[in-house]
């Protein structure tokens, strides 16, 4: 069955759930004004539950919402003002006027940039989503743990390989074309346990931002997406303390002021130690080992009024075994077990000059250590293979809010890159020698500058540039080839720090947005971005311990252009929001690998790595419904993603160097996330994806190596695996309708593949076995390997305090 | 309650999760091709032992989306020695190209290959030069009852792991492969299933109601061949001059628990065949792995000088190869079998059938079985 045939009887099911869902609502209107200063209070945030919802109060200091019939607690705050809060029965339309009284024990005057409410509209910012905490912590993900990399795969044009994906697809790009971000500090690999879970500690994470189209030119050094995952700020004046217990991992975070309304900490920790349990589900895992912990810990120090200073510190390690992995050649060992640590820390300096003009300074260092280790048969001994990644960053940036149609930003990134490709320590084995290879230094300097500007209501420029500049510097060995590239002629020395090779270039950023009503706005953008920095791996989804590399003057730096246009309209005054975007991506340079490229410690990895070009192209359609009983979003995508190699010898050509669809290529991708909202009890949540299966190879022919049946693959990728689908479902039961009771509880119930699809995530051949009938008695025999083949359980209690 | 004071206190949240997880499940998959016809494949090997360097040379034929394999006839194959510029011509014989019978070849020779197909299309390899083997200083097997996982079976199954000792030349550059024969003694060379054995094939009664079968004894001493599945390659990039101890060569399942002579065959090989082995060997060990590399063609060293759009598949190998026996006494063991226990054997009822057959021949001409009892065998 086509997909799309599958897929319309859903769109239907779930627009007619949107459309149903409107009940009788009422207009709430408030207008917030300054006691100090009598005078309206725009940007005030306001906050209304129980749905979830609010915003900001405009220039004037108003702000409107219909909402159903309830009772609703609605707070207001500003910085530098007391908070105010009113309960109301909304059986009426109603216009309050709330005066803010000054708080003269503010803690700060940092000034906050909140989102209008109808920012999707204004803005001229494209393919960006926005994920909050409570968004995440609704959408059932695997052991009931939110998740950040796997929620938002539900969202439009964000994929990955499957439930083992060391990382996502954005637009059809490889998974190192995203740059991670977590509270500015740079992610080599985003996850645990071979890509179930994302490293980011769950209880500490305040937002996720994804940015796809016109990246803001304050980033740069990725052409696909930019991740910003930021740390909740712990602006608190009481100790909290939260946690869990479960069979995969245990979890401790609290959150507490240290010097009162001058430092504040919060602070989580996640460790997974139970993979003792695991051959209990499957013999398969009867050799696993896996074992993870991250924590994450944020400062925040207030020393002026004018001054925030925080300091966010990360550490994830993983430690695992698992016969799924194929293991290191011409290291002789009884088992590969991989040991990979990041370690990052970031202090943020955001100062006030006013409350228009900011300047922000950041320090980010971050550390990542992979390891290999190679347990000797017959022997204590351990050979060890470790490669390190270490990244400085300075970054600082001046924004001004002129007026209101116009604002700008600028600033400077300085970065740093030392990474050593790997060394092998080979403790007492008189069996193998030491290796060392050349650690690469390379400084990336940066500068770029950003205006907002409205010349009209109607229209709205973002325009920004970024340049960019690489520089590759010694010590390095640089290998000459011979016209076939795979013969070294010549090696030339460079000392340390003297420059080996350089990059540069402008990056532009365009957004455009035609607002034609107060609910309908045509958008257009363009981006261009620069990347200096690629995981190399011959695989679809990298290991922990695959190589990166700098460009050097034999890789080239990727490059990528994005065109994209797309209407946004809201309906019933912004309660549901639809979008539609299109978008037309081009790469260079993109790596593909030569047949049988291995890279470990390999001193001159270009001779397996060729640079291709690809493109990509896709619609997507999003609707999203914020409020009400029922709320959630779904999205379809059609969308291409292709790569082309232009190797010159035969052998090395991928498909012949002809257009082949990348690993990532989804012609349709169906999601869907529905909260049913019914009552004060029950928080009903669904998630339900659709899409065209992964792309592989199936074989042109099989021919005999003595005994060995063997299949041979001339094209690339010229079949698909079956189609995905899961649905998911999570029930948060609350069990304490009081809400001034002390003690608080509720238990949510998730179940991830609720239907037990075995979704393939690989399909390959295996040796036929003559005695077994299976294979009807071909050459070749065939298996799928799927990562779930059941319904994932999960039941939570929680229970609160106050 | 102490404890529940304790943590009443703590205003904060505590969070219980119980969760089933089941993972990493493999299943059999309907075999798919997308036929490409008219590929050729050619597989030649001279070797410094009598009766061992030949050439193969197959086409692909996609019928009904089937994959088959015919044999290319007709073509002019020859090995040239490039040194001294010997040629010596290959002729066909049933369905694979043969040197005389008496050609060796030698460490130290450079042979290449020429082939010239019926349509005219001339291929030729790079030369290889022939380089010693490297002697093995110890070969031992180690059991382990849970030796690999059998993705039909879904479980681990038991088998012994061939571990060698060699000491690698210093200063070169220096590429392994191995392979592996296994011979087992059989009592029964034939059972037939619902049927009779009558001149040589099982005559199977369609018609028969009951489930039955007959077992025939080998009338000559035989041996049940196994080869080995894996693509077994080894470099010296990390370890060249040094002793290599323990490095595993073979796994050996066990399918029965009969006695077992493991012939371990080493091959020195060149740079070049070390990495189109090593494609191999991700297309067929390494593809069902997380970290699978993406299918690749064997393109080897064999072109058409004259089109350089033109391939074949496949390649010349011209290695000198060692040969190093290992016998494994298995009946001690008492782990289940892969094969499992056979059932009782059954002979038919001579004094009801006249013409009855008790003994079946050894069928040496099939690939796995001979009655040549190989060396290093031990009678127990």
């Amino acid at each position: 069955m086509k997909v799309e045939h599958i897929l319309l009887p859903f769109v239907y099911l779930f627009s007619s759930l949107f459309l149903m869902a409107q009940v009788q609502e009422y207009e709430i209107s408030l207008k917030i004004i300054s006691q100090k200063t009598n005078s309206p209070l725009s940007n005030a945030d306001i906050i209304i539950e129980p749905c979830e919802c609010g915003g900001v109060s405009d220039s004037n200091g108003l702000f409107s919402i219909q909402l159903p019939e309830n009772e609703y607690k609605i707070s207001v705050s500003f910085l530098g003002y007391k908070k105010y809060t009113q309960s109301i029965k909304l059986d009426k339309d109603y216009f309050l006027e709330i005066i803010l009284a000054g708080n003269e024990e503010q803690l700060s005057e940092v000034v906050l940039t909140a989102k209008r409410i109808n920012d999707n509209i204004e803005s001229p910012q494209m393919g960006v989503v926005q994920l909050k905490s409570f968004d995440l912590k609704k959408m059932p993900v695997p052991m009931g743990e939110y998740d950040v990399l796997r929620s938002i795969t539900l969202l439009a044009g964000v994929n990955n390989v499957g439930e083992a994906s060391n990382g996502i697809s954005v637009r059809g790009g490889s998974l190192d074309q995203n740059l991670i971000l977590y509270d500015n500090a740079p992610i080599f690999n985003p996850t645990h346990l071979f890509g179930l879970f994302s490293i980011f500690t769950p209880d500490v994470i305040f937002s996720t931002d994804l940015y796809r189209a016109n990246i803001p030119a304050s980033y740069g050094g990725r052409v696909a997406s930019v991740l910003d995952v930021k740390v909740k700020n712990p602006y608190t004046d009481k100790f909290k303390l939260s946690g869990g217990i479960g069979l995969v991992s245990t979890r401790l975070a609290i959150e507490t002021p240290i010097i009162k309304d001058k430092l504040m900490v919060i602070a989580g920790a996640r460790a997974g130690l139970t993979d003792f349990l695991l051959p209990i589900f499957s013999k398969r895992l009867k050799n696993t080992k896996a074992r993870f912990v991250d924590g994450t810990m944020k400062l925040m120090y207030l020393p002026t009024k004018k001054d925030q200073i925080s300091f966010t510190g990360f550490y994830s390690s993983d430690f695992y075994e698992l016969d799924l992995v194929s293991k290191i050649e011409n290291v002789n060992s009884s088992s590969n077990q991989y040991d990979f640590s990041t370690v990052n820390g970031t202090i943020n300096w955001l100062h006030s000059f006013d409350e228009n003009t900011n300047l922000r300074t950041i320090f980010v260092g971050s550390n990542y250590t992979p390891k290999i280790i190679f347990p000797e048969f017959e022997s204590d001994n351990e050979i060890v293979f470790e490669s390190k990644i270490n990244y400085l960053s300075f970054n600082s940036e001046l924004s001004k809010q002129v007026n209101e149609a116009f604002d700008y930003y600028g600033g400077i990134q300085v970065l740093h890159y030392k990474i050593n490709p790997g060394s092998l320590d080979v403790g007492t084995s008189p069996s193998i020698h030491p290796v060392i290879l050349n650690s690469e230094t390379s400084y990336g300097l940066s500068a770029y500058t950003n205006i907002n500007w409205k010349p009209t209501n109607q229209l709205m420029i973002s325009a920004g540039i970024r340049y960019s500049n690489h520089l590759f510097v010694g010590p390095f060995t640089l290998a000459s080839y011979d016209n076939t590239g795979n013969t070294i002629i010549a090696t030339k020395e460079f000392e340390k720090n003297k420059l080996v090779e350089s990059y540069d270039g402008f990056e532009p950023r365009l957004g455009v947005s035609l607002k034609l009503n107060e609910s309908l706005s045509l958008k257009s953008s363009y981006a261009r971005m620069n990347q200096y920095l690629q995981n190399v791996y011959n695989s679809t989804s990298p290991l922990p311990t695959s190589r990166w590399k700098t460009s050097d003057p034999n890789i080239k730096p990727q490059k990528g252009d994005s065109y994209n246009v797309g209407v946004y309209k809201n309906f019933n005054n912004n309660v549901i929001e639809m979008s539609l975007e299109g978008y037309y991506k081009t790469t260079k340079n993109v790596l593909t690998y030569k047949p049988g490229a291995d890279f470990f410690l390999e001193e001159f990895l270009e001779q397996d790595v060729v640079q291709a070009i690809g493109r990509s192209y896709g619609i997507e359609y999003s609707l999203k419904k914020t409020k009400g009983k029922i709320n959630g979003w779904f999205n379809y995508t059609w969308s291409r993603s292709f790569r082309r190699s232009q190797n010159v010898l035969l052998a090395d050509r991928i498909n012949n160097n002809e257009w082949f669809v990348s690993d990532f290529d989804r012609p349709h991708v169906f999601n869907s996330t529905i909260n049913f909202e019914s009552g004060k009890h029950n928080i009903l949540s669904l998630n339900f994806t659709l899409q065209s299966g992964r792309p592989f190879t199936v074989a042109n022919s099989v021919f005999f190596e003595e005994d060995i049946s063997i299949p041979v693959f001339l094209e690339r990728n010229n079949a698909r695996l079956r189609t995905y689908h899961r649905l998911d479902l999570s029930w948060n039961i609350k069990t304490s309708l009081d809400k001034n009771a002390k003690y608080k509880s509720d238990w949510t119930f998730t179940v991830y593949n609720l239907y037990a699809r075995k979704n393939p995530l690989n399909k390959f051949y295996s040796q036929s076995q003559p005695d077994n009938s299976i294979f009807s008695g071909g050459p070749l025999g065939s298996f799928e390997i799927s990562i779930l083949n059941a319904p994932l359980f999960a039941l939570s209690y929680n229970f609160t305090f106050n | 309650m102490a404890i529940y004071k304790y943590l009443v206190s703590l205003k904060g949240r505590i969070f219980f999760c119980i969760s089933i997880f089941i993972l990493g499940c493999i299943d059999p998959a309907e075999t798919e091709y997308n036929i490409i016809d008219n590929l050729i494949y050619i597989d030649a090997n001279v070797s410094t032992e009598e009766g061992t360097s030949s050439v193969l040379i197959t086409r692909s034929v996609g019928r009904d989306g089937t994959n088959v394999i015919s044999f290319v006839e007709g073509a002019a194959v020859s090995f040239i020695n490039t040194i001294t510029n010997e040629e010596v011509i290959l002729n066909q014989s049933d369905k694979i190209y043969l040197p005389p019978a008496d050609f060796v070849a030698a460490v130290g020779e450079t042979w290449e290959l020429s082939v010239t197909l019926p349509n005219g299309k001339k291929y030729i390899s790079t030369p290889e030069t022939i380089i010693e083997t490297v002697p093995v200083t110890d070969i031992r097997a180690t059991y382990n009852s849970e030796l690999v996982y059998d993705k039909v079976l879904n479980e681990y199954v038991p088998g012994h792991t061939i571990l060698i000792d060699f000491d690698d030349p210093p200063n070169e550059e220096n590429y392994y492969y191995w392979n592996f024969k296994s011979y087992e003694k059989l009592k029964i060379c034939e059972t037939c299933i619902q049927g009779v054995f009558r001149n040589g094939i099982c005559l199977t009664d369609n018609n028969a109601i009951e489930y039955y079968y007959y077992n025939y004894d080998c009338e000559s001493s035989c041996w049940h061949i196994r080869y080995n599945d894996d693509i077994i390659i080894f470099s010296d990039e990390f370890s060249d001059g040094l002793s290599t101890v323990n490095l595993p060569v073979a796994e050996v399942l066990l399918h029965t628990n009969k006695n077992i002579l493991v012939e371990i065959q080493q091959f020195s090989i060149s740079a070049t065949a070390y990495q189109y082995y090593k494609v191999l060997k991700d297309i067929v060990n390494n593809n069902g792995n997380l970290n699978a590399p993406p299918p690749a063609a064997f393109f080897g060293n064999i072109v058409n000088e004259n089109d350089a759009n033109d391939y074949v598949l496949g390649r010349f190998t011209a290695a000198a190869a060692a040969t190093f026996p290992i016998f494994i006494e298995r009946e001690s063991i008492t782990d289940k079998t892969i094969e499992g226990n056979p059932p009782p054997a059954r002979y038919e009822d001579c004094e009801v059938d006249q013409n009855c057959v008790t003994i079946a021949p050894c069928a040496d001409g099939r690939r796995d079985r001979t009655s040549v009892e190989p060396n290093g065998w031990i009678e127990l």
